[in-house]
């Protein structure tokens, strides 16, 4: 599991620091403090992994793990390092010190430390808050052979969800896809490069599912390929999108297993509800919320860790649930009938 | 002594309760400082301390929001100085506000409010007995929730 992170002089970073545990990690915060930043630099490390061994485990090197960063991001190493530190002889370097399975492994974009390599096993998945899945036809096709604007995760979400079914899969498995089913409606069918969902109505292009239930889908196909499994990282920003409330408990339900079962998460939101459903299940599971905020530019974007949603301090959301209810209590409950 | 209790315009009914006293009107004089909960009520394994707020105006109604959890920390703290405090006993907090047509919405935004200003965002962190959980109602949601247990009425 990534057990901390470390990052200086990198995007809207300074110098942050941010312990995890080993189950759900969930980010808030408004938008600019670098949520999803955090999650591709947390999907870095197994989307970098080469050279895998006999027993799986990977490797990573400085180089490519720097090559695999300026891909996730788009971005050329230097142009990643923070614009407005305050550290002018540090001005270009940035650096990144992850600390997984009690192993550190740190990386600047500066000098390269030809030594700093790490052995890993981790498997890593990133759901971007955009669905790729209904555009699919001739994206990977496309991607291999262009240089498109398109970050990797973008690439890595399609080579994902194409894997065939696993040979065997097992009766927890099973039992969380039956419950994706039985919301979105059926099962989840590929044919050439297009996703349809198969309903009783007959099978339906994705193109015409709902946005909600393709995000559903999206993870009945993890499920399914066995991707989402011990030792896995799932990064997911956003998974509120485009989904009615109403069907985060199934989602959250889910969730909650997978981490039961080794998945380590880390979860970037906007959303109350989904919030508050982790926080009424974290007695039972391992869960931290960590709130990004940006007290001033010179200091840059600072995390506060909190075990609970009422402590989680700079909470945007709760303090626009606040001027709502006050509104409320302006326009509504006082007003002369 | 009745346990049918009268606060504002409403009209509590704790006759299942073991005990239930109009708590600020008869203990808390004693001890000037504190500001009591309107109600003291109980029970088998519960204590609640109970306050109505009948807010009247915009402001009175806002203002309300950051003072609500004062009655109910001192109404702790006058039984802590008093070493009353039962450990066997879960100590809760209910506000009832008196005002119909507050929302759901408003009131588990209220209810979080409370909690926090409670000091209840971390339960794990308190290790003595304290106020374990606090929650706030207007008279349709508290009777859905206790109209078994101890209804209220409004006074006509």
């Amino acid at each position: 599991m990534i057990e901390s992170l470390e990052i200086k002089n990198f995007t809207c970073f300074e110098d942050i620091k941010i312990d995890f545990v080993p189950g759900i990690n969930i980010f808030i915060g408004d938008n600019g403090t670098g949520k999803t930043h955090i999650l591709k630099l947390l999907y870095t490390i197994p989307s970098s992994k080469t050279k895998v061994s006999k027993d799986e485990t990977g490797y990573i090197d400085e180089i490519s793990y720097l090559l695999e960063v300026e891909s996730i991001f788009l971005s050329e190493s230097n142009a990643l390092t923070r614009k407005s530190s305050s550290k002018k002889e540090e001005i270009k370097k940035f650096v990144l010190i992850f600390n997984i399975d009690g192993k550190p492994f740190t990386v600047t974009n500066e000098q390269h430390n030809w030594l700093a390599s790490l052995n890993c096993d981790i498997n890593g998945v990133y759901i971007p808050a955009k669905d790729m899945l209904a555009n699919a036809p001739y994206f990977l096709s496309t991607y291999k052979k262009y240089d498109m604007h398109f970050e990797k995760v973008y690439a890595d979400v399609l080579l994902n969800s194409y894997l065939p079914p696993l040979r065997k899969l097992n009766d927890r498995q099973k039992a969380w896809m039956k419950k994706i089913e039985d919301v979105i409606g059926g099962e989840i069918a590929i044919k050439g490069e297009k996703f349809f969902l198969k309903s009783e109505v007959g099978e339906i292009d994705f193109m015409l599912v709902s946005e909600g239930w393709r995000r559903l889908a999206h993870l009945w196909l993890l499920i399914r390929c066995g991707l989402l499994d011990q030792g896995t990282e799932l990064c997911w920003d956003e998974p509120e999108t485009n989904l009615n409330p109403s069907m985060f408990p199934v989602l959250v339900d889910v969730l909650l297993e997978l981490q039961e079962m080794g998945v380590q998460m880390f979860i970037a939101t906007h959303s109350y509800y989904l919030l508050k459903r982790f926080d009424l299940q974290r007695k039972d599971h391992s869960v931290k919320f960590y709130s990004l905020y940006e007290k001033n530019k010179k200091e840059g974007v600072k995390c506060d860790p909190a075990d609970t949603y009422l402590e989680l301090s700079h909470n945007k959301i709760d303090e626009e649930n606040e001027k709502i209810y006050d509104l409320t209590v302006e326009n509504e409950l006082f007003k002369k009938k | 002594m009745s346990k049918i209790l009268k606060e504002k315009k409403l009209k509590f009914d704790f006759t299942l309760a073991r005990d239930a006293i109009k708590f600020d009107d008869d203990r808390i004089p004693e001890m000037k400082f504190l500001k009591g909960v309107d109600f003291l009520i109980e029970w088998d394994h519960e204590i609640w301390f109970v306050e109505v707020k009948k807010p009247k105006n915009v402001k009175k109604m806002k203002r309300m929001k950051t003072k609500m959890h004062l009655q109910g920390k001192d109404s702790f703290l006058y039984l802590y100085l008093n070493d009353r405090i039962d450990k066997d006993k879960s100590l809760i907090y209910y506000v009832l506000i008196d005002k119909e047509d507050i929302s759901k919405k408003s009131l588990t935004f209220l209810t979080e409010y409370l909690n926090r200003n409670v000091g209840l965002e971390n339960k794990d962190m308190i290790k003595n007995k304290y106020i374990e959980s606090a929650s706030v109602f207007n008279e349709a949601t508290w009777n859905k929730r206790f109209n078994s247990q101890c209804p209220v009425k409004r006074i006509t």
